[in-house]
């Protein structure tokens, strides 16, 4: 029996799904609304460097629906978009006005993406840019505005809003407020205000006050 | 039965049993409730089923082992393919393990039961405990009459499976403490499950819940873990069913005693 358990526990592991490989995880996507549909740009982190340091990297994807977005974008890997290590998904004025009940629903049914996921509204800039801005304390811009936002949500100054709550609220058609980003006279990512969702869709912004 | 099964063991097993349902349940706001009232109403019918004549038990029980395992196989494989897995390979090493496990005979089973359920229950225990931090109490509503007795005749009728281990058994009162066990912990797992994603749909609820266990920044998407306890119930499931099957090929092929 304990020969079977042994073997039980050999042929579970293998089942978890993870291997030593993962050419470039994402750590951030910003996602907009086109006139063909949706386009990403999601953040790659590089580690091949000689010294060990992680780089990003950007990569643009287009597509009609979600699906053939995220479709499109794991063609241009060559099947390897690793999306499970994403944490932060900033989404566009476009996107948010036309509505983001199908993006978190898409989001929430994708096996390779985290609950815990943040999604955060970019504000006076597009969504791509906003990612792309040096970060302050980290080297990785995605992963800087996560903990940005983990750091505020922490202290009370962001109300506690990962991704299976955001789906929870626009499935039951509840307000929500998302945190909003936008870009700071320095050239930096700094979070301020919240954008107000009725209905999934952008209703209006509130200052941190309000 | 050539050795005595020890009561703990037969609960091990009959709560092994049951969990092995955990992955699949589906959310509502009352399915923790019916869960509760299904177990129990099976609890209490599974004495007088136990009493039914030998011969329709049998074949009762051999039809049931015949559906269980086709049930897990169709469950598993299409878990497993929305998982990402290699589903047809994932499903025949576990149906060789199962075979494996049945091979040793029912009462190895009923002994290998206990250690397996302990560390079972202390995991799920645990996978529930680091996110009661996150639970949402707003979440929980009264039922409406209808489909809360709808569902509970529903799951009592499901957990009366239970009837195939206790049959090996040869035993009513143990497995009932099993089945209590098992379906306790279920509904303990669809309660955590509605607090933490409240009315949201997903194709896993529990696996979806169990992805938000994590103890700070250091261990994190311990669905792996949540999902490997019960496949490894369901793997016991199937067990059980091929164990009665040998069981009863046994009884068939053995030869007439002469007068």
């Amino acid at each position: 029996m304990k020969r079977i358990t042994a073997w039980m526990l050999l042929c579970i592991l293998p089942l978890s799904g993870c291997s030593a490989e993962s050419p470039l995880p994402v750590s951030a996507a910003a996602l907009s609304r086109t006139a063909e549909g949706y386009a990403m740009t999601a953040e790659l982190i590089r580690q091949d460097s000689l010294d060990g340091d992680a780089a990003p990297v950007y990569l643009t994807a287009e597509g009609e629906s979600l699906s053939a977005l995220f479709e499109d974008a794991d063609r241009k890997l060559g099947g390897h978009f690793y999306f499970s290590h994403a944490e932060t998904v900033l989404i566009d004025l476009t996107l948010a006005q036309d509505g983001i009940t199908e993006l978190a629903a898409y989001l929430a049914a994708r096996t390779d993406a985290r609950l815990t996921l943040r999604l955060v509204v970019a504000r006076g800039a597009p969504a791509e840019a906003l990612l792309q801005l040096d970060a302050l304390g980290e080297s990785i811009p995605g992963v800087a505005l996560y903990e940005l936002l983990q750091g505020l949500a922490r202290r009370g100054d962001l109300p506690d809003l990962p991704l299976y709550k955001v789906h929870n609220a626009l499935q039951q058609e509840e307000r929500l407020l998302l945190p909003c980003l936008y870009q700071t006279e320095d050239g930096h990512a700094a979070a301020e205000g919240f954008a107000v969702f009725e209905q999934g869709k952008l209703a209006g912004f509130l200052s941190q006050e309000e | 039965m050539d050795k005595h099964i020890f009561s703990r063991w037969q609960i091990s097993l009959c709560a092994l049993f049951v969990l092995a349902d955990g992955l699949f349940l589906p959310l509502d706001s009352a399915s923790w409730l019916s869960l509760l009232c299904g177990t129990a109403a099976a609890a209490m019918l599974l004495p007088p089923l136990l009493r039914l004549p030998r011969p329709l038990l049998n074949a009762a029980c051999t039809l049931l082992a015949l559906i269980l395992i086709l049930h897990s196989i169709r469950r598993l494989f299409l878990f497993w393919q929305y998982e990402g897995t290699p589903a047809a390979l994932a499903t025949a090493l576990l149906l060789l393990t199962a075979w494996l496990l049945s091979w040793r005979g029912a009462d190895c089973l009923f002994m290998w039961s206990l250690p397996v359920m302990t560390a079972a229950g202390a995991l799920l225990l645990l996978s529930a405990a680091v996110t009661v931090p996150d639970w949402s109490l707003r979440y929980l509503v009264l039922p409406s009459p209808a489909p809360f007795l709808r569902d509970s005749a529903r799951a009592a009728l499901g957990f009366l499976s239970v009837l195939l281990p206790a049959h090996l058994a040869g035993n009513a009162k143990a497995p009932a403490k099993g089945l209590l066990l098992g379906g306790g912990l279920l509904a303990l797992l669809s309660l955590r499950a509605l607090l933490l994603l409240g009315g949201a749909s997903y194709a896993y609820p529990m696996y979806a819940a169990a992805s938000l266990a994590a103890v700070g920044d250091l261990l994190k998407r311990c669905e792996i873990v949540f999902a490997a306890v019960l496949a490894l119930c369901e793997c016991t499931r199937i067990a059980v069913c091929f164990s009665f099957l040998r069981s009863r090929t046994a009884f068939k092929a053995a030869p007439a005693k002469v007068p």
